[in-house]
């Protein structure tokens, strides 16, 4: 492996940077892109929160199904997404929904995934209280099972919200997109305006550090009312 | 540990007293079967449905993001049966009726231990394990606390085994008292209040509290 230097052409100022970002708060400018991308990434979202919760919790419920399937989710969870996106192409054609589900295949991997982990990590003592009283069915799960994933589970929500957006702004880049951030990046590279790369990359930065401080709020708002300790504040790095 | 022998009769209550680390949880987790000894047997002659257990935190046994008065429905799923109106007389004694609408994270520590002695000890068991019961109470509630305890022990000719530091408790709770040293090969000493004279005074000189 060897540096290679890159051309001065590749970068812009921060000034020129600055002055290409107004365009994306104007209709006729850029704000149609970031309201496509950003409606994108919350169907996705959405899609992730109806898939991988139900999953999540029918996984980690179930021992045989934990035992047995922890290859099958290990395996799901290690493929590339942005390997599916040819696939998603060919089942989905090229419309709106490959570029959502895309998102939602990672999304409720995420999502799915932060429950098992949830329930692998609550608290032995608890559980066992739970048992002794013998807490069942939908008491255990509404009274003690959800609050106590609710900080593992806000973790998963926000690396989901996270892996969409960046979903979908990579299927916006390489499945056919009349708009979106990931078609404004790419048209821009292809037309050299550098300044306008870059704000395109600083608008798509922004979306997903908004989407998670909006989640980290809620986080915070719901887990000082479930156990009166917050953790939501500060915005997570995803880890995935 | 080693040496361990007991018997402890249904209308018997046993204190173990010991410093820290010398394995006083441990005998706890023996009986409640979620730790095995190395060597030797432990019978629990109660079913698991008969056997109520408060842990030393507290805490692990509430349901904090829930309100104090969803506690007794919770407990309430006891197995072997709950009786309302024992949580209601403790909750009473204990000075705790304010509470019923507050969510549990935000009572002081105190209460919450309360709160769980109160949803305990209204559970219908016939052993009842406890670990440091009144660690987090004041003086005042204490003296109610236990002797809520005692009465409900005698009212239901069950057993209690509990973990403490401190002689108050066993003066007014224990017939049997459990010293444990946590030295290897020193053998624990049992001491039952019928055969040994000024009994409280006696636990405290053995104990060094």
């Amino acid at each position: 492996m060897r540096w290679v230097q890159a051309s001065p052409a590749a970068f812009a100022t921060p000034s020129e940077i600055l002055i290409a970002l107004p365009w994306f708060v104007f209709p006729n400018g850029g704000l149609g892109d970031l309201a496509a991308t950003a409606h994108r990434t919350g169907w996705a979202f959405l899609l992730a929160l109806t898939i991988g919760s139900p999953f999540g919790f029918a996984v980690a419920k179930s021992r045989r199904f934990r035992v047995e399937g922890a290859f099958v989710l290990d395996f799901l969870r290690s493929i590339p997404a942005t390997a599916l996106v040819p696939l998603f192409l060919v089942i989905f054609g090229l419309d709106d929904f490959s570029k959502i589900a895309v998102g939602a295949f990672s999304g409720s991997l995420a999502i799915a995934i932060s429950i098992i982990i949830g329930f692998e990590s609550l608290n032995q003592e608890r559980m066992r209280t739970a048992d002794r009283i013998h807490l069942r069915g939908l008491q255990r799960v509404f009274y003690y099972e959800l609050p106590e994933l609710t900080p593992s589970f806000f973790v998963g929500l926000r690396a989901a919200a996270s892996l969409c957006l960046i979903l979908v702004i990579v299927a916006e880049m390489f499945i056919g997109s009349e708009d979106g951030l990931g078609k404004v990046i790419m048209d821009r590279r292809y037309s050299d305006n550098v300044p306008g790369l870059y704000a395109a990359i600083v608008i798509s930065g922004l979306l997903g550090y908004l989407i998670n401080l909006a989640l980290a709020a809620v986080a915070g708002r719901i887990s000082a009312r479930m156990s009166g300790a917050r953790f939501g504040g500060t915005v997570a790095t995803t880890g995935f | 540990m080693s040496h361990l022998s007991f018997d402890l009769m249904a209308g018997e209550n046993l204190a173990i007293l010991g410093p820290n680390g010398s394995g006083k949880t441990t005998i706890l987790n023996l009986i409640r079967g979620i730790k095995e000894p190395s060597r030797g047997t432990v019978r629990v002659q109660a079913s698991d449905e008969e056997v109520a257990h408060m842990p030393q935190d507290y805490r692990l046994a509430l349901f904090p993001w829930l309100t104090f008065g969803t506690h007794p429905i919770l407990y309430g799923n006891f197995p072997n049966g709950f009786d309302d109106e024992t949580f209601d007389e403790a909750v009473e004694a204990f000075g705790l009726a304010g509470l019923r609408n507050q969510p549990v994270y935000s009572l002081s520590g105190g209460e919450q231990q309360l709160l769980l002695l109160s949803s305990i000890m209204s559970c219908r068991a016939s052993l009842y394990l406890m670990d440091e019961p009144f660690s987090a109470v004041d003086i005042k509630r204490k003296g109610a606390a236990i002797e809520f305890v005692h009465d409900r022990i005698r009212d239901l000719s069950a057993s209690v085994i509990f973990v403490t530091h401190n002689i108050q408790d066993v003066g007014l709770l224990a017939s049997k008292v459990l010293i444990v040293s946590g030295v290897p090969d020193v053998v624990p000493q049992l001491y039952e209040r019928q055969n040994v004279e000024n009994f409280e005074e006696t636990i405290r000189d053995v104990a060094g509290i």
